[in-house]
């Protein structure tokens, strides 16, 4: 083979501007592996006469923040037989579903629990649907494939960020979007965005593949007239994840590099990125304490999770729980951390032979308490405003209540699909 | 971590840079291939015993990467193409006909079919031989030396192409 034919392939091939880690194919496998342990339960309940397809587990975002508890909670179920199914908190009993179309899903709630926007049947819409009715309304026009949906904290607007760098503001009122900001390359992870607790600034993590090396940045966008703001650069670390503290006067960027992980303070008032702490080898998850003392990040190894004390910028002890560490929820009072977790995967998906777990921990001593076992593969968590139920997707298309007054599953609930999201009404 | 987590470790981080690397000349687009190649080693990881123990793994992570992103081109991103516009990269001196060659390249790569361009890419790029193009694609060899007939003839369309595609068919 001639070399200038493969030299110019060479050059146009370049030089990847992420490490793909283990770690980050082991949570795609965990998504899959829900899913599979799902077919091959609900093919061996149809063998065995039992009619009705059971379905999947799996994966989505993790649930906003707390939201102001004004009526009984419903738990709304997405999953990827494109339906939304509420379940009242009160009875447990799963209501009719509604269809929202769409396979690999993602949500986001307004504050005031009327509306849930949901990525659509197809790479281009969001749905809006109403818990007041639990009818899907009409879908609107977004851009390609939403990997994040976040509502400001009036509930006035809905940000959808797309997986090739586009955010469309949707207007809540009126349902209809507004002009698409772009920000570069995101990163697909789930907390991409972040915004201010007075709803007036709007950070996302984004990367530009060229010129070479790649940069990272944080992209501030004022909210009042949707423009970006001068890139804030993440220097020796590509950002993953952003969350902001509820104080709003620190966002926490999570960057990866080939080194490692890294904690990157990004001081809102200034719009200037801190000293990056590094913590770790692998790419995790991160949820902060509603005070905002304490960052967890989850995945961590991936044996369990790190606490970072925000006062001082540094991280704790591991904190280990069975399995490998997935998905993490705070209660609102911010006492508890709950994190789901399963077993090593070393072969073929088996949900008779194994067992996921969800560990609480206290946030006071981030000692783990006893792990709590449900179904195979639990991932996504949501709280109850009222911080008394633990929802968790636990394999099998079905989602398990946990009790955390003491820590005990209740009955699993059948919903069917492939569990991608659930969200929680005040 | 037992030995075969171990050696599926091992892999990913030995060869994740090489395959992305491939991906982003089949997608166009740093953020599709990464996905592309997460996406293929998630598939591969619940077999890894089996595909060590009856296959060449590389040979099997780029056949799912292939044909994953041949079912993604069908199915998610129809009829979307990479862009042939050049992205910002300094086209000083020196520099300035390999840029012209890149953007053609990049033009001429977005022209073939899916099938085209993957037998450029391993047979030129990651230089398998076309037996082992032919495992990848799970086709007859001769079914290999075609398209790359094929996709060098639409290559050399390109004046500035032709040059570097004539002394390739030699």
């Amino acid at each position: 083979m001639d070399r200038r034919l493969r030299d110019l392939l060479s050059a146009e091939a370049g030089d990847p501007p992420h490490q793909i880690t283990v770690e980050a194919v082991r949570r795609r496998v965990a998504r899959r592996r829900a899913r599979e342990g799902a077919a091959v339960a609900a093919a061996a309940l149809l063998a065995a006469g039992l009619g009705t397809a059971l379905a999947a587990g799996a994966v989505g975002n993790p649930a906003a923040g707390p939201a102001k508890v004004t009526r009984p909670s419903t738990v709304y179920v997405l999953s990827s037989d494109g339906t939304l199914t509420p379940i009242p908190a009160a009875t447990s009993r799963p209501g009719k579903p509604i269809p929202v179309g769409g396979e690999d899903q993602v949500m986001a709630i307004t504050p005031d629990g009327k509306t849930i926007y949901v990525d659509g049947d197809g790479p281009n819409t969001v749905i809006p649907v109403s818990t007041v009715t639990d009818t899907a309304g009409k879908p609107i026009k977004v851009g390609r494939q939403a990997t994040q949906i976040l509502i400001t904290p009036d509930g006035k607007t809905a940000y959808v960020l797309d997986a090739f760098g586009t955010i469309t503001p949707i207007a809540t009122a009126t349902n209809t979007p507004g002009k698409p900001i772009k920000v570069g390359m995101t990163t697909g992870s789930s907390n991409q965005m972040a915004i201010m607790p007075d709803g007036k600034t709007l950070y996302v993590v984004s990367w530009t593949p060229s010129p070479l090396p790649s940069s990272s940045y944080v992209i501030p966008i004022a909210t009042a007239t949707n423009t970006p703001g001068k890139p804030i650069k993440i220097e020796g670390a590509n950002s993953v994840e952003i969350v902001m503290n509820p104080d709003g006067r620190t966002a926490y960027v999570l960057g990866a590099s080939r080194t490692g992980v890294k904690i990157i303070p990004i001081a809102t008032a200034t719009n200037t990125a801190g000293r990056p702490v590094s913590d770790g080898d692998a790419v995790g998850e991160l949820a902060i304490t509603p005070g905002g003392q304490i960052l967890y990040i989850v995945g961590h190894g991936p044996l369990g999770v790190v606490p970072f004390a925000t006062a001082t910028n540094t991280p704790g002890k591991l904190i280990k729980v069975g399995g490998i560490a997935d998905t993490i929820a705070v209660t609102p009072d911010g006492k508890t951390a709950y994190v789901s977790s399963q077993p090593p995967m070393t072969g073929e998906p088996n949900c008779a032979a194994q067992t996921g777990e969800v560990t609480p921990i206290p946030t006071a001593t981030n000692v783990p308490g006893r792990p709590i076992r449900v179904g195979c593969v639990p991932f996504f968590l949501a709280i109850t405003p009222d911080g008394k139920t633990v929802w968790v997707s636990s394999g099998n298309g079905k989602v398990t209540p946990i009790s955390t007054a003491t820590n005990t599953p209740g009955k699993p609930i059948n919903i069917g699909g492939s569990i991608t999201g659930i969200a929680v009404s005040p | 971590m037992d030995a075969e987590a171990e050696g599926f470790a091992q892999f990913v981080e030995a060869r994740e840079r090489a395959l992305q690397r491939t991906a982003h000349l089949l997608t166009g687009d740093w953020a599709l291939a990464e996905d592309l190649v997460q996406t293929a080693l998630a598939r591969a990881w619940p077999r890894w015993e089996r595909i060590m123990r009856r296959d060449d793994p590389e040979i099997y992570v780029r056949r799912v990467m292939v044909n994953t992103w041949a079912t993604w081109s069908r199915r998610r991103w129809r009829g979307e193409k990479p862009s042939p516009a050049l992205a910002d990269h300094a086209a000083a001196g020196d520099l300035a006909e390999e840029v012209t060659a890149r953007i053609e390249l990049r033009g001429a790569l977005a022209s073939l079919t899916g099938r085209q361009r993957a037998v450029l890419v391993l047979r030129v790029y990651d230089d398998l031989s076309e037996a082992q193009v032919a495992r990848v694609l799970n086709c007859a060899v001769g079914t290999v030396k075609a398209t790359m007939s094929q996709a060098l003839a639409k290559l050399r369309e390109s004046p500035q192409l032709a040059g570097l595609v004539e002394q390739e068919v030699r």
